[in-house]
């Protein structure tokens, strides 16, 4: 919300100095997001009077504007393309010197051969808007030479401040100074104006009829005779700027101010086209459409809820007024509406139109019932006031039992008992009274809650309350006693924890990838039904979630393998099938590496079963080729892996002599390094004690291996012919598998 | 061989020493000399091993000579050392070496391990819920009704034909399962680290998928107090010295909210407060939710967005990444 600092002021006469003032609420709670300081903008822009028009002697399209710009002095001459420029109009120009808002000084210059001594703006020039249809027009009141800054709203400091999600009384300037005013210790004048004098007896001009009482609980009109319509004065046109709202005429601009200043969205009709004053509120119908403010068509759908005349909708009840029915320059009567309409409702058909205002955000926060009597009240007088007319006596209201105020029981040791820290009854008291909480009792308390408190309903409620005003940072030091003997980690984040760093050893990176997917790779995992479907992906890459990791470390892999670059990667992370409870973690490797340059993953995968100390991991590699790489990934369930997970034993070394053999061959590329691994291992038995790799190159479509042999007993020195049986036993069981020895 | 210690014989030694040293051409011939006056029975050790029998006066003096020409021999051997070849090839230092292949974990991995160990040193237990979560457990049980606007499908991933079922939205769930699911009795305090989902389109400061930590305290009497102590001292670990403040905030699960911020500030930049987690005292709905009687049992609760966290530490510019499985980006942690 947009609070101009000198419309506080007129509540709170005296404020601290700005950055002292930010600070302050900032701590008690009111977030200023942003401190716009117009002060100073506008400089060199003044309110000018054109005299005389003629046409540019070389140009179709320009004019030549005689302006004043100063009482007394000669006008000056200003070249200008805008359409809508007429003698008597009193313009904003840019003199020499003078700062657009894209950033352009204004010059002196020769436009086509003609002088022209400044600029006439457009709203996007002065960056108030997009508009730049045409000049900007400004009430013929304002006199000549007006700093411009004074006129739209230029001289003020704005805090844009983040209203706290529960809190609907803070959408208004006076429920601001009203907060604002405990938290600086001062209190806020907000006296309420006298309820309008009507001057015309009550008639039947108009009649309300709530059909959807459960949408609409409150509904109030009024009607004003005999406005005179046109631009409202400039200070009003510069407070509404300053908030945020565009200036439309005298009594929409009223209706706004009322809206900002008390907090109750009002709408004001033109008398003449709702037929028959007839106002029925009530749910659209099928098919149905309203042509809003905007001059947006909206297809309008049962759920949400119109304000109709015998005819039709009119307006898109709490969000938006309907074109047709709309306050114009010719309207002579008006018809005020203050009504409460249900929060869910209206922020449902929001969302659903994908239309916001500065209203339904008001009504989607909630409002209380005595609001909309005295807002409407208020508009009342102002437009009277502003527009001349006649009231007409009584309002029409429909709905709207006074409720019964709220009233929580609190001790008042509570405030103590959650802040830990001691404040006095007396203090909390008075905090609460200055926000507008009724206190009675003195051990227990029964506390009314203000009715534009609609979030305040427990007790701890009445502790933030204080707790806030007190300020959070002030409490004392307390560290706090509960329970000191944690349990295990959970077994699932050691393991991970172990895989992780386990892995790094061996040179793996760790990937974090999205956990969902699209279609392509959905397929890639395997059967596409047997995927949990995300209902409102927002792209193409989120329709399913992942069944495997595997489509996800195949992706990185090939933008690996695209730029050239080996890599060995995985990830942990959980996967998603029908089966929705279980979620389980998988582990996810992949290697990516120059075509005949290593053994490949199946090797790093022995590597990692004898580095984590698991065994019988055991799965299909998937493969893939992209340009001269080999592409290989693999992926476990960690349940699977803990199975085979166990504490290492340290091994005492046998104090007999080892016997060292080398056994060189060739193997085909379709022979794995683990069974040749798992050949060697189940020929050598028990003596064979170490494999280790030595070497391996290369030729045609074969490779050559060579693998360092070391048998040893733990219980006697060996004999030659012994191992020599186990090596000529070895040799035979990896010619049989494809090996050829060299 | 008896040798008489005195000054000049110890002058003797150094200069000779020095003069081998000089004169030693390869690794091995230097190392000869230095056996020859430093080793086991080398000139110098063998002066000195004499020492305890000389008179106590001369002792002091010449120990403390005989020491410093050691000393200074050892300084010629070891600079003579760096100058000779270190065998008949010498290196070209200047050629480039294979940089050794070394694996990562990723950043977030990383990071939520500090944070983690923060918690666990706090004595805080740890938990791990479901990522796809029950819609009651993610808004219903923690105050969220059933039209608050973070309900909407603008803001949550939701399941196809499972209406029941979310992508949670925050860790903030622990709160639940924790006492619920897990069965836990309180008093109880637990922290959670874990994937959360938004329904956002994503840019260089926005995911649809992030990291959060969220946890828990339950006890009989639990105050502002304590939580924000214990939040102070959660970020002095995190990081040290900075300073941090507390202002109220509101989120649904707590009554009082509050949130902390950090003063974060650059060399050569302005600094500025950074929002980085929100707290409260756990409301009573919640207290309910967990099944727990809120005149009996009260709470405190946290929970902060690790990714930003992350990004800060380690000046990363842009959240998406950390999941784009950029090698280059990953092989720098």
């Amino acid at each position: 919300m947009l609070l101009p600092l000198s419309w506080l002021k007129e509540f709170l006469p005296r404020l601290p100095p700005t950055p002292k003032l930010v600070a302050t609420l900032m701590m008690h709670g009111l977030e200023v997001e942003q401190l716009i300081d117009r002060r100073g903008q506008f400089e060199k822009f003044v309110v000018g009077k054109i005299v005389s028009i003629k046409p540019h002697p070389n140009a179709d399209k320009l004019q030549l504007a005689e302006v004043v710009t100063k009482p007394g002095d000669r006008p000056r001459q200003i070249v200008c393309g805008a359409p809508n420029i007429a003698v008597g109009q009193k313009v904003p120009v840019a003199l020499v010197g003078a700062k657009l808002a894209n950033g352009q000084i204004v010059e002196s210059r020769t436009i086509r051969g003609v002088q022209s001594g400044g600029m006439i703006c457009a709203e996007d020039e002065l960056g108030l808007g997009y508009n730049h249809a045409g000049v900007l027009v400004l009430d013929t009141a304002i006199k000549v030479g007006t700093p411009l800054g004074r006129v739209l709203g230029a001289s003020d400091v704005i805090l844009d401040l983040a209203i706290p999600a529960n809190r609907a009384d803070l959408l208004s300037v006076r429920g601001l100074a009203r907060e604002i005013g405990t938290i600086l210790g001062t209190t806020p004048k907000l006296t309420s104006p006298a309820p309008p004098r009507a001057k015309r007896p009550a008639g039947r001009s108009v009649a309300v009829q709530v059909l959807a009482p459960k949408q609409c609980p409150v509904y109030m009109a009024r009607v004003i005779h005999g406005v005179t319509l046109g631009p409202s004065p400039a200070w009003l046109q510069q407070r509404l700027r300053s908030a945020g709202m565009r200036p439309i005429n005298a009594v929409v601009d009223a209706t706004n101010y009322i809206m900002l200043e008390y907090g109750q969205p009002l709408h004001a009709f033109d008398a003449a086209k709702v037929s028959d004053g007839r106002i029925v509120v009530r749910t659209a119908r099928v098919g149905e459409k309203l042509v809003t403010l905007d001059a947006q068509t909206r297809g309008l759908d049962p759920s949400m809820l119109v304000i109709a005349d015998p005819r039709g909708p009119t307006a898109l009840a709490g969000i938006m007024g309907g074109r047709d029915s709309e306050v114009s320059d010719a309207t002579k009567d008006i018809i005020i509406e203050a009504a409460i309409f249900d929060s869910i409702s209206i922020r449902r058909t929001s969302r659903k139109l994908g239309l916001v205002s500065e209203a339904s955000k008001r009504f989607e926060r909630g409002l209380w019932q005595s609001l909309p009597e005295e807002a409407s009240e208020a508009a009342s007088s102002f437009i009277v006031e502003l527009c001349g007319g006649t009231l007409e006596q009584g309002s029409v209201r429909v709905g709207g039992v006074k409720s019964k105020s709220k009233i929580i029981t609190f001790n008042p040791k509570y405030v103590k008992e959650r802040l830990g820290t001691n404040i006095a009854a007396a203090k909390s008291k008075a905090t609460l009274g200055k926000l507008g909480f009724k206190v009675a009792g003195s051990k227990s308390w029964k506390v009314t809650v203000p009715e534009w408190r609609l979030d305040a309903t427990v007790p701890e409620d009445l502790v933030d309350e204080v707790g806030r005003m007190v300020g959070y940072e002030h409490l004392l030091e307390s560290w706090p006693t509960a329970p000191s003997i944690p349990k295990p980690l959970p077994f699932s984040l050691v393991l991970k924890d172990q895989l992780r760093d386990t892995l790094a050893r061996l040179g793996f990176l760790e990937v974090i990838t999205h956990t969902y997917y699209g279609g392509d790779e959905s397929s890639n995992a395997g059967d596409r039904n047997a995927h949990v479907r995300v209902a409102n992906p927002l792209d193409q890459t989120q329709q399913y979630l992942r069944l495997s990791l595997k489509p996800g470390i195949r992706r990185i892999l090939m933008s690996a393998a695209d730029a050239g670059h080996d890599t060995r990667i995985f990830e942990v992370g959980r996967v998603f099938g029908k089966e929705m409870k279980l979620q389980p973690w998988i582990l996810a490797l992949g290697r990516c590496h120059k075509t005949g340059g290593g053994l490949g993953l199946e090797e790093d995968l022995r590597l990692f079963q004898e580095a984590l100390g698991v065994t019988g991991l055991l799965r299909p590699i998937a493969h893939d080729q992209m340009k001269g790489r080999d592409l290989e990934w693999v992926e476990f369930n960690l349940d699977d892996i803990n199975q085979g997970w166990g504490p290492k034993k340290y091994q005492a070394r046998s104090k007999f002599p080892s016997v060292k053999r080398d056994i060189s061959l060739w193997i085909p590329r379709r022979l794995s390094a683990p069974s040749i691994h798992e050949t060697l291992r189940r020929l050598g038995g028990g003596l064979l004690t170490t494999i280790r790799k030595i070497d391996q190159f290369q030729q045609g479509q074969q490779q050559s291996l060579t693998f360092e042999l070391i048998f040893q007993s733990p219980d006697r020195t060996l004999m030659k012919a012994e191992v020599d049986k186990l090596e000529a036993t070895i040799k035979d069981g990896l010619v049989k598998l494809g090996a050829t020895i060299r | 061989m008896i040798i008489r210690l005195t000054p000049a014989y110890l002058r003797a030694l150094e200069q000779a020493a020095s003069i081998a040293v000089r004169q030693a051409a390869t690794l091995p011939a230097l190392e000869a000399v230095r056996v020859e006056y430093l080793g086991r029975r080398g000139k110098i050790t063998t002066a000195l091993q004499t020492l305890p029998h000389l008179p106590l006066e001369e002792r002091r003096g010449l120990g403390r000579q005989a020491n410093e020409v050691k000393r200074r021999i050892e300084a010629l051997l070891i600079e003579r050392r760096r100058s000779l070849p270190t065998s008949d090839r010498p290196i070209d230092r200047s050629l480039p070496v294979g940089r050794p292949e070394r694996g990562h974990l990723h950043p977030l991995t990383l990071f939520s391990r500090r944070v983690m160990e923060i918690w666990r040193s706090f004595g805080y237990d740890v938990y791990e819920g479901p990522e796809l979560e029950e819609a009651k457990t993610n808004f219903d049980d923690l105050n969220v009704p059933p039209d608050h606007p973070a309900r909407d499908v603008q803001d949550t991933f939701f399941i196809q034909d499972h209406p029941e079922l979310v992508l949670r939205t925050h860790t903030s769930t622990v709160q639940i399962r924790w006492p619920k699911s897990y069965g836990v009795k309180p008093p109880f305090k637990v922290v959670e680290i874990g994937k959360v989902y938004r329904h956002e389109a994503t840019d260089a400061t926005h995911e649809s998928m992030f990291f959060q930590c969220d946890g828990v305290l339950v006890d009989r009497q639990v105050t502002m107090a304590h939580l924000v102590t214990t939040l102070k001292a959660f970020m002095d670990r995190l990081y040290p010295g900075k300073p941090s403040r507390i202002r109220p905030s509101f989120f649904p699960f707590v009554e009082p909210g509050i949130e902390l911020d950090l003063w974060w500030k650059q060399p050569s930049k302005p600094g500025q407060w950074l929002e980085i987690l929100g707290a409260g005292l756990v409301h009573p709905n919640v207290v309910r939710s967990m099944g727990l009687k809120p005149n009996q049992w009260q709470g405190f609760a946290f929970g902060m967005g690790l990714d930003r966290l992350a990004m800060l530490e380690y000046g990363i510019p842009d959240i998406r990444l950390f999941y784009s499985g950029n090698l280059e980006f990953l092989q720098q942690f």
